[in-house]
C-alpha cells in the first residue's frame, strides 16, 4: 500500500540579482542573458581537505539549510532511511570538460586521480552522502528542462517501494565553463532569448508515516505526477496535466506555467491548459523574476510557491509543470498544508 | 497494484558482437582478447588496451535496421554513443515484435557516463572556433537519450541517468517502477556510452586498469579493462505483452538502490550486501531462491574481495549457494551501461540455464560460491538471477530477474536466426 507524499522542506539558491516576487501570467523575454550564483570558494583548505567541489560544497550548504527549515538535525537524516537525487540538465562542468584539459595540458601521466574520482555527475550527491551518512538510495539524472521533476518523481518511487521514508530532491545547473559558453551558443543558434539562470534547489520528500512521526510541518502533499517524452502533443501534455491533478480533477486548479523559452512549446502548453475546465484558477509563471533555471525549473517553481503562503493558497491544488523542446516533460499536482503539524 | 514486467525485447552492441545472438556466442565461446582503441591513440597510457566498439563496424548495420523501422538512415544521429544506442534499441524493440506505431506510449529510461558532444564544443571553444550545428545541438549528456526517443516515435515518460557505473542499473529499476505503476506500457531501458580520451586517462590515472586483461575473482586480478557500446532491455506490462501475443525473454522483478555513504572509490560490503537484500525482498523470492549471481566484478582487488564479502553476509549461515560470476573479463567494463549488459548476461543465463566461461580467471580465488569454468560454459540449476552494479562514492543497484513462464523455442531460435 502506497503511503502520501509529503513536501516537508525547501530550499533555493538564486542569483542575487533575480526578483523572485516577480511574477506574471506568462513570459516576456527580452534578450538573452546569463545569471550566475555568487561564486563559492572550494580551494580552501578546509574544503579542499573534505573532497569538496564547487557543486557539491554548495549542495552541502543547501543540505543544511534543507535540514534546519525541516526541523531536523543532519544527524537526525543519517542512515539507510534517507536517499538523495539530483536532476540537472547539463550535468556538472567538471564531467564534461575538467579531465580533457588536464590530459591536453600535462599529457596522460599528469591527470589527477582525485579530480577524475571527482569527475562524475552523480559526485555531488555522494560526497554529501558521506559527509551525512545518507545511506538510502543515491541517483543523477542528466536530461532535461524537467530533470527536477523527474527527479522527483524517481525520489517518490523510492518512497512508494519503502526503499527509504525521506529523499533530499536537489535540481542544480552549473555554469562553468565550457557550460556556460555552450548554453549561450545553443540559444543563439536556435533563436532563444530570455534569462538563463544558475540555480541550485533542494525540497525534502516525507511519507506521511515518517512526517507524522516526528510531528514536522508538512508543506503540501503531492496529490499526482506524470511525464510524457520527445514526440510532444496537445492532448499528451492535457493528458499529462489531468493526471496530475490525480483525483482531485474536479477541484480548482492553479498552474505555474513552464513558459517554456521555446514558442512552440508555449504554445502547446497554453492550448493544453485552455482545454482543462477544472484548471481555472490563478495562472503564473516565476520566469519573469528569476529567468529559465533549465532543469530546476519545475522544483524551483514548487518551491517559490510553497514559500509564498499566500500565493499558495489562491487554489487548493497547483499543477507544477516543466516543458522541454526536445526532450518532452513533467508535471506534478501539490496541495499546500496549511502550516500546523500533520 | 503493481503490473508484473517481463523484458519482451534485448539489444547488444559491443567490439566484437552486434546483436545479442552474436553476443550469446561470444560469451559462451569465452570471448577475445582486448585491442588497441581505434578512435584514439592510447599508447602513451599506462595500459592501452580495451574492448571499444569501432564505430565505423556500426553504420552498415544501424542504416539497415533504421531502414527496417520506416526510418531514414540518413536521419541517424551524429553521435557514436547514439548510434550505438539507437542500433541496439531497434534491435530490441524489433525482437519485441514492436513497430514504430505502437510506441505512442512507450517511455525511455537511458544511461551515459559522459556522452555528449561538449568534448568536441571544448575543443572548438578553446581554439577559438566556431562549433559545427551538430555539436551545438548534442550539449546535453541526454543528448543520445533524445535521440533515440525521437527515432523511435516515443511520447511516454523520459529521463536519463548519470550514476557513474551503475548508472544502467538506476535506469532499469526507474523503467521498472513506470511500468509497475502503470505510468507506461512499455519502457526501453539500458545504456550506450562511448569510452572518451579523458576516461581513459582518468581510470589509468587511478591505476585502477590492468596491462593485459581484467580478471575478476582471479588470484592475479590487477584490475580492470574498459569497454564500450550500448545494451538495450524493453520493460513491458504483462498484461499488454500477453495481449499482443508477445514472447518474453524473462520477468524483471525487483531492485534494490542504495549509499555506502563509506568512500568515494573503495566501496563498502555493508551497503552492497543492503542492495541486495532490498532487490530480494522487493521480488518477493527468497534469497535461496537466487541461483544465478553477476557480480559487478571488476577485477580491482578492493571491488572483488568487497563484493565477496557481501555475497558471504548474505549466504554465510546457508549451505544453498547460487554461482556467481563476472563478465566483465569477456566484454571489458562498460561503465555506465555496464549494469544493462549484465542484465542482458542475466536474461540469457535464465535462458540458457547456462553461465559463460571466465576465461581470463585461471587461478579463481577461493569464494566459497560456485564459480563458472574458464573454458566452457557452466550449467546451474534454479530460475532466479540477480545481477549487481556498483559505482564511484558507493553507489549499489541489484537487480532481479525470474524465467518467465513460456520462455521458448520461438524466441531462442530468433536469437540462432541472429548469429
Amino acid at each position: 500500500m502506497t503511503e502520501d507524499i509529503f513536501i516537508t522542506a525547501t530550499a533555493i539558491d538564486l542569483p542575487d540579482d533575480v526578483d523572485r516576487l516577480a511574477v506574471g501570467p506568462d513570459t516576456a523575454f527580452g534578450s538573452f542573458g546569463l545569471r550566475r550564483l555568487p561564486a563559492m570558494d572550494s580551494d580552501d583548505v578546509q574544503t579542499q581537505r573534505s573532497r569538496h567541489t564547487r557543486l557539491s560544497l554548495r549542495l552541502s550548504q543547501i543540505i543544511e539549510r534543507l535540514a534546519e527549515r525541516a526541523g531536523l538535525t543532519t544527524e537526525e537524516m543519517a542512515g539507510p532511511d534517507t536517499g538523495i537525487i539530483s536532476g540537472s540538465s547539463f550535468g556538472c562542468a567538471s564531467v564534461l570538460d575538467g579531465i580533457r584539459q588536464q590530459l591536453d595540458e600535462k599529457g596522460p601521466r599528469g591527470v589527477d586521480p582525485i579530480k577524475f574520482a571527482q569527475a562524475t555527475h552523480s559526485y555531488p550527491l555522494s560526497a554529501n552522502a558521506i559527509i551525512y551518512q545518507l545511506q538510502g538510495p543515491c541517483a543523477a539524472i542528466v536530461s532535461s528542462d524537467a530533470a527536477g521533476l523527474e527527479a522527483l518523481t524517481c525520489a517518490s518511487d523510492w518512497l512508494n517501494d519503502h526503499r527509504c521514508k525521506r529523499v533530499i530532491v536537489v535540481a542544480y545547473e552549473d555554469f562553468d565553463d565550457p557550460v556556460a559558453s555552450a548554453i549561450s551558443a545553443r540559444d543563439r543558434l536556435n533563436g532563444r532569448i530570455g534569462d538563463v539562470t544558475e540555480t541550485m534547489v533542494a525540497i525534502l520528500l516525507e511519507t506521511s508515516s515518517t512526517a507524522m512521526c516526528r510531528v514536522a510541518s508538512p508543506m503540501a502533499r503531492i496529490v499526482g505526477r506524470s511525464s510524457f517524452g520527445a514526440v510532444m502533443t496537445r492532448m499528451g501534455i492535457e493528458k499529462a496535466i489531468r493526471k496530475a491533478c490525480g483525483r482531485h480533477e474536479a477541484s480548482v486548479a492553479g498552474i505555474t506555467l513552464s513558459a517554456s523559452r521555446d514558442t512552440a512549446c508555449r504554445n502547446l502548453e497554453a492550448s493544453a491548459v485552455d482545454a482543462i475546465p477544472s484548471v481555472n484558477g490563478p495562472r503564473i509563471s516565476f520566469k519573469p523574476g528569476i529567468g529559465d533555471s533549465l532543469g530546476c525549473a519545475g522544483l524551483v517553481d514548487a518551491a517559490l510557491l510553497l514559500d509564498d503562503v499566500a500565493l499558495s493558497c489562491q487554489a487548493p491544488i497547483w499543477v507544477v509543470g516543466s516543458i522541454d523542446s526536445e526532450a518532452g516533460g513533467a508535471y506534478i499536482g501539490i496541495c499546500p498544508e496549511s502550516r500546523g503539524a500533520v | 497494484m503493481r503490473r508484473d514486467v517481463l523484458i519482451t525485447g534485448i539489444g547488444v552492441v559491443t567490439r566484437d558482437a552486434i546483436g545479442v545472438g552474436k553476443f550469446a556466442d561470444w560469451m559462451a565461446n569465452g570471448g577475445g582478447l582486448p585491442s588497441s582503441p581505434a578512435i584514439f591513440d592510447a599508447e602513451k597510457f599506462r595500459s592501452s588496451l580495451a574492448y571499444l566498439t569501432d564505430p565505423a563496424s556500426v553504420h552498415a548495420a544501424l542504416a539497415e535496421r533504421m531502414r527496417a523501422f520506416g526510418t531514414d538512415p540518413e536521419a541517424a544521429p551524429p553521435l557514436n554513443c547514439a548510434t550505438y544506442g539507437l542500433l541496439a534499441t531497434l534491435e530490441a524493440l524489433a525482437g519485441a515484435g514492436l513497430v514504430a506505431g505502437d510506441l505512442e506510449n512507450a517511455g525511455l529510461a537511458l544511461a551515459t557516463t559522459s556522452g555528449s558532444a561538449m568534448d568536441q564544443f571544448a575543443e572548438a571553444y578553446s581554439e577559438g572556433l566556431a562549433p559545427v550545428d551538430d555539436v551545438l545541438q548534442n550539449l546535453r549528456p541526454s543528448s543520445a537519450a533524445v535521440a533515440i526517443a525521437r527515432t523511435a516515435g516515443l511520447g511516454g515518460p523520459f529521463a536519463n541517468f548519470s550514476c557513474a557505473c551503475a548508472s544502467s542499473a538506476v535506469a532499469i529499476s526507474y523503467a521498472l517502477s513506470r511500468v509497475r505503476s502503470g505510468d507506461a506500457p512499455i519502457m526501453i531501458a539500458g545504456g550506450c556510452d562511448q569510452v572518451r580520451r579523458a576516461d581513459f586517462a582518468g581510470f589509468n590515472a587511478l591505476r585502477a586498469m590492468d596491462r593485459e586483461a581484467c580478471r575478476p575473482f582471479d588470484m592475479n586480478r590487477r584490475g580492470m579493462m574498459m569497454g564500450d557500446g550500448s545494451a538495450i532491455l524493453i520493460l513491458e506490462d504483462a498484461d499488454h505483452a500477453l495481449a499482443r501475443g508477445a514472447e518474453p525473454f524473462a520477468r524483471i522483478c525487483g531492485a534494490g538502490l542504495t549509499a555506502d555513504a563509506f568512500h568515494i572509490t573503495a566501496p563498502d560490503p555493508s551497503g552492497i550486501s543492503r542492495a541486495m537484500r532490498q532487490a530480494i525482498a522487493d521480488a518477493n523470492v527468497e534469497r535461496d531462491d537466487v541461483a544465478y549471481v553477476n557480480c559487478h566484478g571488476t577485477g580491482t582487488p578492493a571491488n572483488d574481495s568487497a563484493e565477496l564479502e557481501a555475497m558471504s553476509t548474505i549466504y554465510g549461515d546457508s549451505s544453498i549457494r547460487p554461482m556467481i560470476s563476472s563478465t566483465k573479463g569477456t566484454t571489458g567494463h562498460f561503465l555506465g551501461t555496464a549494469a544493462a549488459l549484465e542484465a542482458v548476461v542475466s536474461v540469457l543465463a535464465l535462458q540458457t540455464r547456462q553461465v559463460p566461461p571466465m576465461a581470463s580467471t585461471i587461478s579463481p580465488v577461493a569464494t566459497q560460491f560456485p564459480m563458472p569454468v574458464h573454458d566452457a560454459p557452466t550449467q546451474f540449476v534454479g530460475d532466479v538471477a540477480m545481477s549487481n552494479s556498483l559505482g564511484f562514492g558507493g553507489l549499489n543497484v541489484s537487480l532481479i530477474f525470474k524465467s518467465a513462464p513460456g520462455v521458448t523455442s520461438a524466441k531462442a531460435s530468433m536469437l540462432e536466426g541472429n548469429h
